[in-house]
């Protein structure tokens, strides 16, 4: 570990090199972060969307998605969310060594992000399987089995579960190749002036992947634990 | 420098995550006590509660200039927008005195998807139901 200390304070940081139409590092910074977020906003108005189809099935057919939805494990569910909440901190505090220049650390916290990122993407693919393994996966044209009270709403909210949680893994793994890429330039100790920016914005990204995560799972997941013993089938 | 220097201390990283743990197992243990359709509103008390931590102190908003507030105020607000206007039409449709009630009304969902010939095999209903709701369909339109 004495390797990830920090350098001697004599040669410590200088100011990060700001490029060439920016007048300083906070301008460059803010433009930076406020690019990002500009992205993230278009993330929210995409999820919305998905979000907003959900809301009117829901609020047409209560009961088949409390019953659909108590086909979901919970469980796994769960332990998914733990998962992704850690990552969330494992990254935040990549972030904040890239603030301080400590390089390799930013290194090590985008290695154990990358590691729990693919813990939950490996139960995602899981919780998947059974799915299509119990016939309720309303894709490619499959037999879809429900032996339940309304099989159609029931499809619809498999279809919006399948859709929702796969756009979301989909940016999971769009973020888990992007954190990749900046590894060898935190072992390279290139952050060690608190050029933190790259940093900055692929943990902005993470954090929201982790934010849609923390409305699905309720959505999805916890539909109506309370009213129903589990459907008949 | 300043941004770079305004460090969220390590401390509050821990604080917020412990918050969020505690947000998960409450949410989960609230979804399991019947409490009708509160249990959505108290679901979705928890998720805001842990999204508003996470924008806050995890994407550095808090310490982040006024232009990031707006973006992300900007994204909130329009989002809501979408989803309550949307919300609107739908749930007051139901509302108005109609000449065509059949064409206002959703589809049905076996007007989108009919019943496979195996499902109807399999269990043995359903194939009278979908020309019923062909036919009711043609008497609409005359």
């Amino acid at each position: 570990m004495s390797t990830t200390a920090t350098l001697p304070s004599a040669t410590a940081k200088r100011t990060p090199v700001v490029a060439h139409h920016f007048d300083d590092w906070d301008q460059q910074y803010d433009a930076c972060v406020l690019g990002m977020w500009t992205f993230l906003v278009t993330e929210v108005m995409f999820f919305g969307g998905a979000i907003g189809v959900y809301m009117i099935y829901r609020w047409q057919y209560p009961m088949a998605f409390a019953h659909a939805s108590n086909e979901l494990d919970v469980w796994l569910g769960t332990f998914n969310t733990f998962i992704l909440l850690t990552s969330s901190l494992t990254v935040a505090l990549g972030v904040r060594y890239a603030h301080t220049g400590e390089s390799r650390k930013v290194g090590w916290m985008l290695i154990g992000t990358i590691f729990l990122g693919a813990i939950f993407l490996g139960i995602k693919a899981y919780e998947y399987y059974t799915k299509f393994h119990h016939n309720i996966a309303p894709l490619l044209d499959l037999p879809f089995d429900w032996g339940g009270a309304d099989p159609g709403p029931t499809k619809i909210f498999f279809g919006l579960y399948f859709g929702m949680t796969g756009i979301h893994a989909l940016h999971m793994i769009i973020g888990v190749v992007l954190m990749a890429m900046f590894i060898p330039a935190a072992f390279r100790n290139e952050y060690r002036d608190g050029n933190s920016l790259g940093v900055e914005v692929i943990g902005l990204y993470w954090h929201f992947v982790d934010l849609v995560w923390i409305f699905l799972f309720p959505l999805l997941y916890l539909v109506d634990r309370a009213i129903t013993a589990p459907p008949a089938l | 420098m300043s941004n770079a220097d305004e460090h969220t201390g390590l401390g509050a990283y821990f604080l917020v995550y412990g918050a969020l743990m505690v947000g998960l197992l409450a949410t989960v243990a609230v979804s399991y006590v019947p409490l009708g359709s509160w249990n959505l509103v108290v679901a979705l008390a928890i998720a805001f509660t842990k999204a508003i931590l996470v924008v806050l102190i995890f994407m550095h908003v808090l310490n982040s200039p006024r232009l990031t507030w707006i973006a992300v105020s900007a994204g909130v607000i329009w989002l809501a927008i979408m989803l309550s206007l949307m919300m609107a039409d739908y749930m007051t449709r139901s509302w108005l005195p109609t000449r065509a009630p059949a064409d206002m009304a959703l589809p049905s969902y076996r007007e989108l998807v009919p019943l496979s010939d195996q499902a109807i095999q399999a269990h043995g209903h359903g194939a009278g139901e979908a020309s019923q709701d062909k036919e009711a369909a043609h008497d609409s339109e005359e």
